[in-house]
């Protein structure tokens, strides 16, 4: 092969072989929306130095501060694992414990970005880094500080 | 990776090409002539496409100067660039430079047509803000602003030019460039989503592509090589 056709070549080369590899394929908004969402387990604390017993609790109300939303509002739930939804219009997220015998509060925190993920999505949040900044539960420890779909627990609270 | 060995590749392989036409002229004794003869200035008309979106622009201009077989480049643009979607509204904007040198395939040309291989050093200063609403089920939707004022971003290119005599001092030809190693600086909250001159802020590699239209100074005659068949 001439040195003639080894640069026709090689121009073929980059626009027909180089190209397509450097494609990607651009996300589903929806579908690619990064995980917000902390997850809280709570274990007995008579156990705690000995074995990790999961503790199942029925809160009347367990809501997000300074505003109206709860996350349960039946007096019947009785669970051990919850998922809260966290702020983005802050780096920390309050949430409100209220049983029959006490109300305890719970404030996390974390860092954020917001990123794009297509020309064609609006940008979202994606968390990570949590802790606890505040809290007024007995003992509490964290499990995991990232926060996506394969966490199943990031906090453990000891009640 | 893959692309940038190919690029490596390609680099070798047109060197040995030079390499090996340089020893045919060498071979008649070729002076080297490494003082500057000539200086092209060019426009791109390629990021002028982007006027089609309202709130973009891409303006670009290269000048490149001879020492022997080699040219010496230097880029310069500006770019804005404006992404409006239902809850979000950002703007982008700022400068970008490159350098770096090139090697022309082509010495022998009588008309100065070029067809050039080379590596630039690419950076940039630009500004960035978004407004935008949170929609969250839990939390209270706001309105947000966020802009990052010093932003710096700068990263290493590959790459592959013609550029072909038309008539009289003028030339048209077209680049393409291999982006990598692309460093960001200066943002917390907003990652920014295009670095002026680079493209797509988040990819690692990109593929950018240039038409210029060149105007050729030439301030005094060179000898053109002899090309050996």
């Amino acid at each position: 092969m001439d040195q003639k056709n080894r640069l026709i070549l090689s121009v073929l080369l980059i626009l027909f072989i180089g190209t397509p590899s450097c494609i990607r394929k651009e996300p589903e908004c929806d579908q690619e929306r990064p995980h917000n969402e902390v997850n809280i387990a709570f274990y007995d604390i008579e156990e705690e130095e000995e074995e990790l017993v999961e503790r199942d609790i029925r809160f009347n109300r367990i809501e997000a501060e300074n505003t109206t939303f709860e996350f349960i509002d039946d007096r019947d739930t009785l669970k051990s694992e919850y998922s809260f939804e966290l702020d983005s219009r802050d780096t920390i997220s309050s949430y409100i414990f209220v049983t029959a015998l006490r109300t305890d509060t719970l404030q996390v925190v974390y860092n954020r970005q917001l990123e794009w993920l297509s020309e064609d999505c609006d940008p979202m949040h994606r968390f990570e880094d949590i802790g606890v900044h505040y809290h007024t539960f007995d003992s509490i420890s964290i499990v995991q500080n990232l926060i996506n779909v394969q966490v199943d627990e990031n906090i453990r609270i000891f009640y | 990776m893959k692309i940038l060995g190919f690029f490596i590749s390609l680099y070798l392989l047109l060197v040995g090409s030079v390499y090996a036409q340089n020893t045919k002229l060498d071979s008649i004794k070729r002076e080297r002539d490494w003082r500057p003869s000539q200086v092209f200035l060019s426009a791109d008309i390629f990021g002028l496409t982007r006027l089609k979106d309202q709130g973009n622009l891409l303006i670009e201009f290269q000048a490149k100067v001879d020492f022997d077989i080699y040219f010496l480049a230097l880029d310069a643009g500006y770019m804005k660039s404006n992404l409006n979607h239902e809850l979000s509204n950002y703007d982008a904007s700022g400068f970008f430079y490159r350098v770096g040198p090139q090697v022309d395939f082509m010495p022998y040309n009588r008309h100065w047509s070029n067809m050039y291989f080379g590596f630039m050093y690419g950076w940039s200063t630009f500004s960035d803000d978004i407004t935008y609403q949170t929609v969250e089920s839990t939390w209270p939707s706001s309105n947000r602003g966020i802009s990052n004022s010093k932003l710096k971003a700068q990263w290493v290119e590959a790459n592959f030019g013609l550029s072909a005599h038309i008539i009289g001092p003028l030339y048209m030809g077209y680049v393409l460039r291999f982006k990598f190693g692309r460093k960001i600086s200066g943002f917390d909250e907003l990652i920014p989503w295009e670095i002026p001159g680079y493209g797509r802020a988040d990819r690692t590699g990109r593929f950018g592509f240039n038409y210029h239209i060149t105007y050729r100074f030439g301030y005094r005659d060179k000898k053109v090589p002899v090309k050996i068949e």
